[in-house]
């Protein structure tokens, strides 16, 4: 063995993952060639010193400063939350009201064939419903209903209308902008589909479905900022 | 002092007593769980055990304090909106420490820092240590110096290096966050550790 391919084995004789033979090999190398000795010792120094590094954390410049930056950020978007969801709350609670004030207040003057249909329309209809729940529990299985398997897709319609957009004013961008946006797009489409796998192999992984989050919600924003331009 | 051992410095629970707090030691779980639910006190506890190791990671990954400070808020305002994932299945530090990780890799692929990798035909080759080089040993490394000499390798080097060497990932979780093969993971460490011994050796010839 020569001083090129034992120092290209350094790295896995500290990490352990040599074969034997090839340690002997790299061994006997190491007992003949101080050169390559030198090396071995200086790297092991390396990975032990980076060992106790972990230990070393560094505060930021200014702690205090950046605690209330996220603080603030976070409070703005709370507060943001909030807002909407009073809006729609409101939105909601006036179409519910507006469509229950019409029925209240309509004033109903029916006779009495019209009456007598309504009520047997209703006799007929509630005597069908229970039918039907009566044949529908009867053929329900008596064993408890399993869950559905695990499965995954993005299936997204506000991504679906953005990557339209995209594709309608792609054809008005100069080359570099659409160079610029591929390479945006091939790389997080190559992280939500690396997510997408892990997902597969191990469907309960937190941090994979946080990638995957992460890397749908980075493509939306991506999209949007292209769709405007 | 660990950071799960921190006494918590205030109220963090609006059901419990400024003093009852102090005397006791929150787990980062419950805190979690109070932070989910809306207890500002209480992210902020989690802020103050953790916030030197996000700092840290980010500092060592990118070689830059004002984006080391940036992603650190990232890291922290993305952990306030997923905090109620966190179930506790692993340990909080590891699972901030993966979050934090993703956080610096996605900054880093929309910056579009280039990842050095091996190639077929070959890129950056490893320079063969010959018996020309000064023979004495290099001077004892110490923590400021390998600080300072990871800060100036090349992000894809100093990538692998912190995640490995420092940080302790295994190779195969490393190629699934950074995209790569196992066997790229592995080459691009033994070629972080030898430009570090070189940066190491510029730094403090030896005598």
């Amino acid at each position: 063995m020569n001083c090129e391919k034992c120092q290209a084995l350094l790295s896995e004789l500290l990490d352990g993952t040599l074969t034997d033979e090839e340690r002997a090999h790299v061994g006997r190398h190491l007992d003949e060639c101080m050169v390559c000795a030198g090396v071995r010792a200086e790297l092991s120094a390396i990975v032990t010193t980076a060992h106790d590094v972990r230990n070393y954390t560094l505060a930021p410049p200014n702690s205090r400063a950046l605690w209330l930056r996220i603080s603030n950020t976070i409070e703005a978007e709370r507060a943001q939350e909030q807002r909407t969801a009073a809006q729609v709350a409101a939105v909601v609670s006036s179409r519910r009201e507006s469509v229950l004030t019409r029925v209240l207040h309509k004033h109903w003057t029916l006779s009495l064939p019209q009456l007598s249909a309504a009520v047997a329309a209703l006799v007929i209809g509630v005597a069908a419903l229970t039918v039907f729940t009566v044949q529908s529990l009867r053929r329900a299985p008596p064993t408890e209903a399993k869950l559905p398997p695990v499965h995954r897709s993005i299936n997204d319609q506000e991504l679906d209308v953005l990557m339209q957009r995209v594709e309608q004013r792609k054809g008005r961008w100069n080359p570099r902008m659409r160079e610029a946006f591929e390479r945006n797009l091939s790389v997080i489409d190559a992280a939500v589909n690396d997510s997408l796998e892990q997902l597969d192999q191990s469907p309960h992984d937190e941090v994979s479905e946080e990638a995957l989050n992460d890397a749908m919600s980075h493509k939306k924003e991506l999209l949007r900022e292209f769709a405007d331009l | 002092m660990t950071p799960e051992s921190i006494l918590l410095p205030r109220s963090a629970f609006g059901h419990v007593t400024a003093t009852e707090t102090e005397k006791t030691q929150v787990t980062d779980y419950a805190l979690a769980q109070a932070a989910a639910a809306g207890d500002m006190p209480a992210f902020e506890a989690l802020y103050e055990r953790h916030h030197r190791r996000v700092y840290s990671l980010c500092l060592r990954m990118t070689g830059n304090t004002a984006e080391a400070e940036d992603l650190a808020q990232e890291a922290f305002i993305q952990l306030y909106r997923k905090v109620g994932s966190f179930r506790g299945e692993s340990a909080f530090t590891t699972w901030l420490h993966r979050l934090t990780v993703n956080q610096v890799l996605m900054h880093f692929r929309k910056r579009g820092v280039r990842m050095e990798q091996t190639t077929d035909d070959g890129d950056v080759p490893v320079q063969v240590v010959q018996g020309t080089e000064n023979p004495a040993s290099m001077p004892v490394v110490d923590r400021i110096a390998l600080d300072r000499a990871i800060s100036q390798l090349p992000p894809g080097y100093r990538t692998v290096f912190i995640l490995h060497d420092i940080e302790g990932h295994e190779h195969e979780e490393i190629a699934r966050l950074l995209g790569c093969s196992v066997g790229t993971s592995k080459s691009q460490l033994h070629k972080a550790r030898m430009k570090l011994r070189g940066l190491l050796r510029q730094q403090n010839p030896p005598q």
